[in-house]
């Protein structure tokens, strides 16, 4: 075998093909063939530089031919890569232009060109071409014999050797005509031997004449004579099989002889015998052809483990290599009532092109397909027109034959192979073989790819399983994990409705967690009952069994719920299940039926177990904060121990560090305070209603009462009795509370109360912690409670310190009074203050200071009062005492009826949790100033004693200022007595003269002497006309500058009359007169007025009212009494005058009553006889001297004690 | 290989000379594509002294035909095929997508 090396470049493919052609012509071949192996071997070399060597250009080829007897061998060496040729399908020659593939046109032309293609490869020789092209039997050289027997013999083996069906032809016809001569027809009956590959069409498929279809029909050598022509037709046929029927005919009057018959018909017989022989050689390499096939398909499927790819290779391979129109594949699951489109191909109309997919479902039992995946039965439609069980679709308009193979493993029908024509009667029964063999592989492949599916499914899942219990466990927020479980099993296991629940066995609940879906967000809160008697949920968490429905209707226990979807059709509930404790549920429904299978079930308890355990994660996790944290909050409090906090500052803290770590509503302290419990401090409501619902709910106290008295907490049960917090806030009977005694040794002080408006929220847990907090406040509280005590203290003198400050540094009564009121809310608690002063002289309470009554009720409440109107004003000012009445609730507009309690009911009143009304006297020394009124503030039984002592001390302040402000008032008038008085002295001053002139023969001395409240007295001397002297004595019936001014009036009338008249009377009268109009006030004047004749001695007077002068003469005193009424009395009053004459040393002495009423120390009055008994002893004396013995004896009758009225004097004397 | 190209007013002529396999199918595919470059795409290919054609040269034609059909704006037609060549194109199912004219005055008279 010639061989020849070229280098693997395409420069050289010129060259290659100048060998390749020599070589075929040494093979005899003709041009067309030499053309072809040219190509072939071209493309075969193309490929080699191209692919095996892949464009490296110092690889080589090495080629070698052989010419053989029958064929032309070429073989190809390289050492490129291997090249696989079953990996390169044929190009599929009738696509358009645009689907056309570009490669694979090579290999096409190699395998169509040659007869026989093969590749090879072994390590270190590597690929091995061999292509070879059978020689042509028209190729060989022929020899030309006579004809004969032995060209019959020859025919056989021509025959055998041929390649074609055309070949066979031509060597029949060619042999008949040799051997028998004259014009010859072949008809064969192609569908005899066709093959399903068969692509050539020689024949007609019936015997072109009706002579030759005679000789086919009776299997007989036929003869005809038609005018000079002779026919004679031979039927070709074997073992009843007509195979054809060769036709000879002769012009010309040529006739057949014997021999010819015979010569034809062993020619008839060797074809018969050599078509049957080629056939039976084509069908078994065709056969092998197919084998090879299915080899092919089921190798490329074997290991496909995606069914839907499987579906696709199986069904394009098909189509394209039986040119089918149409072939699908479906696949039956196990239980399912429909099978499932996989793939499809083919489906071209004539008028759509090409169907990109054909894709539906079909029911079991429906069409041929659904009938042969319910019967496991192949089934040939032929003619489907004819057949009622197919099922025509408009997309496959063509579909003329079908058939339908069931994929089967055992008896198990997996899925169905279904193949249509356009062909009328399509199916060859080798094909059906081979679509059988092809169907069993692919049945197997499908089940493969499905176990496969399923693991890897199932490897997924638990995958995912995997993950999903690790990205869980990680989170420690109870909230998040549900959240975070909730959207990983919707997105990594495709359950759309999942929801979580956790478990509450000591509350008897189930709560709503978390869920997936938009929907979820609605069902924040939800609460479910663990007792009911129905509800899927609640069984499960009950029993910690799984519930797996397929079908909610069929389900008992299934109860239509919130959770979405509202059309549930299918529910897997599964229990989440921790150390033999259900702590949650998990549940997942779907809106299908039957939407759950076994293996959900075991994927959800699987990651149920996961969940589970991270749930307890979480709570160890929250417990565990939850206790460091209730170790911060006692810390804290604990810190308030050291801390000087107040009492109402621990108490809050104490609250608040408490609600931190307990669900609670209404948190409050109770504190005992002398022997009642009062509420002291709260969280989450008011003192006021808390304190309301304890005072009017008997069951309220009962249980503040059992907790203080027990030693444990007091943890409520369902049912029991309400206590303050629930009453006030109006929880029902199912309400969680708890309460707290809180202890100091073997002492309660009070009381800590929780309440909250669900059940079952105070278990152990919120028992030890609230007796720790308990036990701990108790301390705070004490503590706080002896620094507020001492705080109280300071604060009381604090209070009364203001007070007393108010009442030194503010000058004004009403100014200090109103400080107090104002000042004593804020100090003393106390809502509402009224100052009365009582006025003794009058007999009333009068209003002085008030502090919160309302301004309506000021015409009621804020006027005089006099006793008898105002129960408790007079209840204090006649005992001298604080008194209190328990009905400052009614209000303001009721305290003129409220009733002092008595003294036996004080204890009681005392601690009573009324507010009071209380009324302190204000008295200094058993003096009383008046009332103060006092209305307790709301919560006024806390402190009340402290209050009272308070309101005792600025009672005795209140009733020092008032005091004060009346010795200031005295002090005052006193002061303004003093000026008045000086004043009327320095006006009566002017008038009374200062020197009195001397007389010759005439003694005459006067004395005015004022007494402290100073009285009208005065007298005056006026020198006459002629000669004459007056004297004028009066004495204005009035004190103080009243007095005084009307003296100076009178003085100024007198001076004015002695002007106009002589006479004394006339005088007096005149001054009456003028007087009168101003005296209506009943002030009146005495007065003496006489005219003494210096010369002569004569003296003329008139006495309007007064004292009568004394006219001492040596043996007697005479009395000038009056002549007329007191002036200023009575209009135009009579007045008479009277002379005397004085003769030597007689005397006459004037006087007012100031002498005559002077009193003693031990009250004796003066008297008109001492004085004359004076006079009488002293006549001998001057006018001086008996004015001083006058006052020498006043004086010493009245004493040290000042004289009590003016004094005034004048002596007259006519000397000797 | 001989590739001459001639411009009629409505289309161009194509002449190819000698042998088409792997080393020169390119060559052809320049000039092709130089022709449609110009924004001409009803051509005449004139095989008459083509004496041999490989699938490369027959991808080159593919090529060239995809590029002119497209948007209906032309199209590639084959004038005096020798015997050899059009069993090829036969074989490969080239006959369909290519329309064959036994003279190039038909051909060009065609589009």
């Amino acid at each position: 075998m010639p061989t020849t090396v070229f280098p693997a470049q395409f420069d050289y493919l010129d060259a290659i093909r100048d060998l390749a052609a020599e070589a075929a012509r040494q093979a005899s071949m003709d041009e067309k063939s030499i053309y072809n192996v040219q190509l072939a071997v071209d493309e075969a070399c193309s490929n080699i530089i191209e692919h095996a060597y892949e464009g490296v250009t110092d690889g080589d080829i090495e080629i070698s031919t052989q010419v053989t007897r029958d064929a032309l061998i070429i073989v190809l060496r390289d050492h490129g890569k291997r090249f696989n040729a079953e990996g390169i399908s044929d190009p599929d020659l009738n696509a358009s232009l645009e689907d056309r593939a570009i490669g694979g046109l090579g290999l096409f032309f190699m395998r169509k060109l040659m007869d026989e293609v093969r590749f090879e490869w072994q390590p270190g020789q590597g690929n091995v071409l061999t292509m070879t092209k059978t020689r042509a039997s028209g190729q060989k050289p022929t020899r030309k014999n006579n004809p004969g027997y032995p060209d019959l013999f020859d025919l056989g083996g021509k025959m055998l050797a041929a390649s074609t069906f055309a070949a066979q032809r031509d060597l029949i016809v060619e042999t008949a005509l040799r051997v028998v001569g004259g014009e010859v027809t072949l008809w064969l009956n192609e569908s005899a031997f066709r093959l399903p590959d068969w692509v050539e069409s020689l024949f007609s498929p019936s015997p072109p004449t009706s002579f030759m279809d005679l000789a086919h029909q009776t299997g007989k050598t036929v003869r005809k004579q038609d005018e000079q022509i002779f026919f004679v037709a031979a039927p070709l046929c074997h073992e009843e099989i007509a195979l054809g029927v060769i036709e000879v005919s002769r012009r010309n009057g040529q006739k057949f002889t014997r021999r010819d018959f015979s010569f034809l018909d062993g020619l008839a017989r060797t074809a018969s015998i050599a078509l049957i022989a080629w056939h039976r050689v084509n069908v078994e390499r065709w056969r092998l052809g197919q084998l090879g096939l299915v080899r092919t398909v089921s190798a490329q499927i074997a290991n496909e483990p995606d069914i839907d790819v499987l579906a696709h290779k199986v069904t394009r391979l098909i189509q394209a290599t039986f040119k089918y129109y149409y072939v699908g594949i479906f696949t039956l699951e196990t239980g399912q009532m429909a099978l499932t489109f996989r793939s499809s191909a083919g489906g071209a109309t004539r008028h759509k092109g090409s169907l990109k997919e054909l894709a539906f479902q079909v029911e079991l039992g429906e069409g041929l397909v659904g009938i042969a995946a319910l019967t496991g039965e192949e089934l040939l439609a032929n003619d489907v027109r004819a057949d009622q069980r197919f099922r025509h679709l408009d997309s496959l308009p063509e579909t003329k034959a079908e058939l339908v193979l069931p994929l089967k493993l055992e008896d198990r029908v997996v899925g169905v192979l279904d193949v249509q024509s356009d062909n009328l009667n399509a199916f060859h029964p080798y094909d059906m073989l081979v679509l059988r063999a092809l169907a069993d592989s692919v049945a197997m492949a499908i089940e493969g790819a499905k176990l496969y599916g399923d693991q890897r499914r199932q490897a997924n899942q638990l995958r995912a399983v995997a993950e999903v219990s690790k990205q869980i466990t990680s989170i420690l927020n109870l909230r998040d994990l549900m959240q975070e479980v909730a959207e990983l099993i919707k997105t990594r296991f495709g359950f759309p409705y999942v929801h979580l629940f956790t478990v509450h066995p000591n509350r008897r609940q189930i709560h709503y967690e978390a869920g997936s879906g938009a929907r979820s967000a609605a069902l924040e809160g939800y609460i479910l009952n663990l007792d009911d008697a129905e509800g899927i949920i609640q069984w499960v968490a009950k029993h910690g069994e799984t519930v797996m429905t397929n079908n909610v209707d069929e389900e008992p226990r299934y109860i239509p719920s919130p959770l979405p979807p509202s059309n549930t059709r299918s529910e897997l509930t599964v229990p989440l299940i921790f150390n033999g404790q259900v702590n949650g549920i998990l549940d997942v429904q779907s809106d299908q039926l039957n939407g759950f299978t076994e293996h959900d079930r075991s994927i959800i308890e699987t990651l149920g177990d996961s969940i589970a355990a991270a749930i307890r994660n979480a709570d160890l996790y929250r417990t565990e904060q939850w206790r460091r944290q209730v170790g911060d909050s006692l810390r804290e409090v604990a810190g308030l121990l050291s801390a000087n906090a107040s009492l109402d500052q621990v108490m809050h803290a104490i609250l608040t560090e408490l609600e931190r770590n307990l669900p609670s509503d209404i948190a409050a302290i109770w504190l005992l305070d002398d022997t009642d419990i009062y509420c002291a401090a709260v969280h989450g409501a008011r003192v006021a209603d808390l304190e309301w619902a304890r005072a009017n709910y008997p069951e309220a106290t009962n249980m503040l009462a059992t907790a203080l008295l027990s030693r444990q907490p007091f943890i409520r049960k369902a049912n029991d009795p309400l206590g303050p917090s629930a009453i006030s806030a109006g929880f029902d009977l199912e309400h969680s509370a708890i309460a707290v005694p809180l202890r100091l040794g073997d002492q309660s002080v009070g009381v800590l109360t929780l309440a909250h408006h669900t059940p079952g929220r105070y278990g152990h847990e919120a028992q030890a912690m609230a007796t720790t907090f308990a036990s701990y406040a108790a301390v705070a509280i004490e503590n706080a409670r002896l620094y507020d005590s001492s705080q109280e203290q300071a604060y009381a003198s604090a209070a009364l310190l203001q007070v007393a400050q108010a009442v030194v540094s503010l000058s004004e009564i009403e100014e200090i009074l109103g400080t107090i009121v104002r000042i004593m809310p804020i100090l003393v608690g106390v809502e509402r203050v009224a100052i009365f002063s009582w006025d003794g002289a009058a007999q009333l309470m009068r209003p002085k200071q008030e502090y919160g009554i309302p301004t309506n009720l000021h015409s009621a409440l804020w006027r005089q009062f006099s006793p008898g109107e105002f129960a408790m004003l007079d209840a204090a000012r006649d005992l001298g005492e604080m008194v209190m009445c328990k009905d400052a609730h009614l209000g303001p507009e009721n305290w003129l009826l409220a009733c002092p309690c008595t003294p036996e009911e004080l204890d009681e009143v005392t601690h009573s949790d009324d507010r009071l009304l209380v009324a302190l006297p204000l008295m200094l020394k058993g003096e009383i100033f008046g009332i103060m009124l006092v209305e307790e503030a709301i919560g006024g039984r806390r402190f009340r004693s402290r209050r009272l002592e308070i309101l005792n001390g600025v009672a005795q302040q209140t009733a020092l200022a008032i005091q004060n402000d009346i010795f200031e008032q005295e002090k005052v008038n006193r002061e303004r007595l003093d000026i008045e008085v000086r004043l009327a002295r320095q006006i009566q001053e002017t008038f009374i003269p200062k020197t009195l002139e001397v007389f010759p023969g005439w003694g005459l001395d006067a004395r005015w002497r004022t007494a402290l409240q100073m009285g009208g007295d005065f007298y005056d001397v006026i020198n006459l006309a002629d000669g004459r002297l007056g004297l004028f004595i009066a004495d204005v019936a009035d004190k103080g500058i009243p007095a005084a001014l009307f003296m100076a009036l009178t003085r100024t009338l007198m001076r004015a009359a002695v002007l106009q008249t002589d006479s004394p009377a006339e005088v007096l009268r005149q001054v009456n007169d003028l007087l009168y109009p101003d005296c209506e006030q009943g002030m009146f004047v005495t007065a003496v007025y006489g005219a003494l004749d210096l010369v002569t001695g004569r003296f003329t007077y008139a006495n309007a009212g007064h004292n009568p002068p004394m006219w001492v003469r040596e043996a007697q005193i005479d009395l000038l009494s009056r002549t007329g009424i007191a002036l200023g009395v009575i209009e135009h009053a009579q007045m008479s005058e009277r002379s005397i004459n004085l003769s030597e040393g007689d005397m006459l002495v004037f006087y007012t009553d100031g002498i005559t009423e002077a009193f003693s120390v031990d009250g004796e009055i003066f008297g008109d006889e001492r004085l004359m008994q004076v006079l009488r002893s002293g006549r001998q004396g001057t006018a001086k001297d008996i004015l001083d013995k006058i006052d020498e004896s006043i004086d010493l009758f009245t004493g040290q004690q000042a004289i009590s009225d003016d004094i005034t004097l004048i002596a007259l004397k006519r000397e000797n | 290989m001989e590739v001459t190209s001639k411009q009629f007013k409505h289309c161009d002529l194509v002449a190819i000379k000698g042998r088409v396999d792997s080393s020169t199918a390119s060559k052809l595919g320049e000039a092709l594509e130089a022709v449609a470059a110009e924004g001409r795409f009803k051509i005449v290919i004139d095989m008459a002294g083509l004496e041999y054609m490989s699938s490369a040269g027959f991808r080159s034609l593919i090529a060239a035909q995809r590029n002119c059909r497209r948007y209906n704006r032309g199209e590639v037609v084959l004038a005096m095929v020798p015997a050899n060549i059009n069993s090829a194109l036969e074989l490969a199912g080239f006959t369909s997508l290519f329309r064959v004219f036994a003279d190039v005055t038909t051909a060009v008279g065609s589009l």
